[in-house]
């Protein structure tokens, strides 16, 4: 009996696989879950718009709108402010008229301090303290105002801006020098280490990157080798392997088994993301979902320093892939190692124990910022490479070249572990008593080397 | 085409479970290979089938070397089975796909054994009908039936299906009668006669004697991983030459078979079966029996039947 793979090897892949695709497709557990899974992308985007304060209703060109009507002004600083520039300057207060108070004609006494505070948005007054030689800003809102806090500070901010010009103006400040004095500051705290080699501090954006990634993958491979467990032990159990080993090659019986699996999970993917695409244009019609790209953009995910652009997709699957071979197989064996339904549990842990060897791995070396060593060593070792290399990557930490080299490993260990299941699949298939553990495939491989060595 | 098993042997550590096992198929019939439990019986078909890799030996059909994607195989595994929770149907549409043939083709053929193994209500589910044989107005059609839904012999009707749906060349069947009762027994042993008469070849396993007499032209008993028999059955049997004596008669003759030193097999009140050396023996007895005036009714000699066979050379391979 031949030991290596040949093509006859896999005789019957596209049946099973078409078989196992079409029963998991049919399967009530698996149509449920699909439906909770695309009910859930499809809610997520009101939802979290919800929760993130873009329930306004808001036309295309109103999504920056401060949300605020009008602002009083009352300036007692004996500077000449340029109120109506700030429609122009900032577009958040596009649709936002700032009166001066001064040209409303009022007699200034408590009576319509209060009547005009009272029926104000927003009342700011402006004043300055001759003894502390200083200015002061006050901004005063109703109770139950309908703009965020945020619209308040940036008013607040605006107003200090024209004050500070119209001071440098009574000076007789040219506009370029103007520009040089009220030109905005980009702050950075970070280790003197990092800021030589040039780095920055994106903590959270690293963090980010190695969580999404992990996730994606944890996800694809638990599920993955859950299924492929389950179906290869189901199969040993109820003694359909000999009925089937008549007709289809026992490793074709894994390969469609892990492509079907692979259909699934991926056309699952491609699945929700259309789906939460969708729900994302559409709730772009009824909601202001820039806050939701407000709110990834503070991560840092979205930063120029991470590599993020069209080719990110194609890594970020190609990495996939070799995740989900590398943990299929090792189920397939795990999986086909075991005799009875009641070994389904200890053999998923196994191979969750390794899924989850690896996600830890990424996600608490990503604290340990970009060591360049820890970064190339979780990169390249087997079961943290499939979690760490790509994120590693898109953070900035490895180059293409290790990466690529990532893959490689990656591959062998795949090719490996296609030699083990050529060599020990067959009697692994046949095999009954208790769940076979490591030593007992070393052991099955040496038995089958000798056979072979004899037969020469 | 021609079936020919050569030298087929197997270990697992330090124990042989197949030793050098061989036979040969030239016509179409039904081989048996017969033996105790554990004597290497499914190990050796399972060799057959590659599933088992083999220490030594080879499997040639018309020749070649058996492979089963290019011989037509059908197969009844000892160890039944079919997935639990898929419908009847969709696994026998894939257990054919698997054997290359057409969907279409699939169900002109699952039909075709439903109505042979009258599994057509499980295959076939149909709406309720009332009592004048109407259906139901608004009744639903029953889900289709799944395989943990069936008895244990129809779920064996299924399996046996799987193994015609081929419609094989060469087909192998191992302990097909076990667990039947007797209505589905023979209606399974019609099935193997039309299989035998349209010339296919036929190994099967089975511990029923009379079952493997009724159909076998060859046989091979194994014992403890070794041939302690084989070859054709009438042949064998004739070898053994006529043995068995089965005598009734009006008064009890213990006495004169003691007498004649022979040996006495079983005694039902004045039935014997008794064991003699050949006809010569036996007439000697006769002629002892009709002198002393004992009316004899019923007066037998046959050749030993299979189970006494199988019985004679698995005691005599023990003691050995």
């Amino acid at each position: 009996m031949h030991m290596k793979l040949s093509k006859s090897d896999f005789n019957g892949t596209g049946k099973v696989y078409r078989f196992t695709l079409a029963q998991m497709v049919k399967g009530k557990a698996n149509i449920i879950t699909m439906l909770v899974f695309f009910l859930f992308a499809a809610l997520s985007i009101p939802i979290m718009t919800l929760v993130m304060g873009g329930e306004k209703t808001a036309s295309s060109d109103e999504t920056l709108d401060s949300g605020i009507t009008a602002v009083y002004v009352r300036n007692d600083t004996g500077y000449e402010l340029d109120l109506g520039s700030i429609q122009k300057r900032n577009e958040i207060f596009a649709y936002t008229e700032f009166v001066d108070t001064d040209t409303m004609d009022i007699e200034w006494s408590e009576d319509t301090y209060e009547s005009l505070i009272k029926s104000a948005e927003v009342y700011v007054h402006l004043q300055k303290d001759v003894e502390k030689m200083c200015f002061s800003i006050g901004a005063y809102t109703l109770e139950d105002k309908t703009f965020s806090d945020e619209a308040v500070d940036s008013c607040i901010s605006i107003l200090s801006g024209l004050l500070d010009e119209a001071r440098y103006i009574q000076q007789n400040a040219r506009p370029e020098q103007i520009a040089v004095l009220t030109g905005s500051y980009e702050t950075n705290t970070q280790k003197v280490s990092e800021y030589l080699k040039g780095e920055k501090d994106d903590f959270n954006a690293r963090l980010g990157v190695q969580m999404i990634y992990s996730m994606a993958l944890l996800f694809l491979c638990t599920f993955a080798s859950t299924y492929i467990i389950q179906k290869v032990i189901e199969e040993k159990a109820s003694k359909l392997v000999e009925l089937l080993m008549v007709s289809v090659s026992p490793l074709a019986m894994l390969v469609g088994k892990i492509l079907a699996v692979m259909t699934y999970i991926f056309g699952l993917i491609a699945g929700l993301a259309a789906a939460t695409g969708l729900s994302y244009m559409i709730t772009g019609q009824i909601m202001d979902t820039s806050v939701l790209r407000q709110q990834i953009a503070s991560t840092g995910i979205l930063g120029g320093t991470l590599r993020v652009s069209p080719v990110t997709a194609l890594i970020l699957v190609v990495s996939l892939l070799l995740g989900y071979l590398q943990v299929s197989l090792i189920s397939g064996l795990i999986g086909t190692g075991c005799s009875s339904t009641e070994d389904v549990e200890p053999a998923n842990l196994t191979v969750v124990l390794i899924i989850m060897a690896g996600y830890m791995t990424g996600t608490i070396t990503v604290g340990f910022g970009g060591n360049p060593a820890l970064a190339a060593l979780v990169s390249l070792c087997p079961v943290t490479s499939m979690f760490c290399a790509p994120a590693r990557y898109i953070v900035g930490d490895i180059g293409f070249g290790m990466l690529a080299f990532s893959w490689a490993l990656q591959l062998a260990v795949i090719m490996g572990l296609a030699y083990v299941c050529a060599r020990i699949y067959r009697a692994l298939m046949m095999y009954r008593g208790n769940r076979m553990k490591f030593g007992g495939w070393i052991k099955l491989l040496r038995q089958n080397r000798v056979k072979e060595a004899e037969s020469r | 085409m021609s079936l020919e098993v050569r030298n087929l042997s197997k270990k697992y550590g330090e124990k042989t479970v197949v030793e050098n096992l061989s036979f040969e198929m030239k016509t179409p019939g039904v081989f048996a290979l017969l033996g105790t439990n554990g004597a290497g019986k499914t190990t050796s078909i399972r060799m057959m089938l590659n599933m088992l890799s083999r220490d030594t030996g080879e499997v040639l059909w018309n020749g070649a070397a058996l492979d089963t994607s290019t011989c037509n195989v059908g197969y009844l595994a000892e160890e039944r089975g079919l997935y639990p929770k898929y419908t009847l149907m969709d696994q026998l549409i894939y257990f054919a796909a698997l054997r290359g043939i057409s969907k279409a083709e699939a169900k002109n053929r699952i039909r075709y054994w439903a109505q042979r193994l009258e599994v057509e209500e499980y295959l076939y589910p149909q709406a309720p009908k009332s009592e004048d044989g109407k259906k139901r107005g608004r009744a639903k059609a029953q889900a289709p039936k799944k395989a943990d839904q069936l008895s244990k012999g129809n779920q064996q009707k299924i399996q046996f299906m799987t193994a015609l749906l081929p419609d094989p060349d060469l087909l192998i069947l191992d302990e097909p009668l076990s667990g039947l009762d007797p209505v589905n027994t023979d209606l399974f042993k019609g099935i193997i006669r039309d299989e035998i008469a349209k010339g296919k070849y036929l190994i099967m396993s089975s511990h029923q004697m009379a079952t493997v007499e009724e159909f076998c032209t060859d046989i091979i008993i194994l014992n403890r991983s070794k041939t302690i028999l084989s070859g054709h059955l009438n042949d064998i049997k004739k070898s053994y030459g006529r043995i068995n004596l089965l005598l009734k008669t009006e008064t009890d003759v213990t006495d004169l078979i003691r007498k004649e030193g022979l040996t006495l097999i079983s005694a039902k009140e004045t039935e014997y079966q008794i064991k003699v050396s050949g006809d010569e023996q036996a007439n000697g007895f006769l002629k002892l029996l009709i002198e002393n005036g004992a009316p004899v009714v019923t007066f037998s000699l046959r050749e030993p039947s299979l189970h006494e066979i199988f019985v004679e050379k698995v005691g005599d391979a023990h003691e050995a």
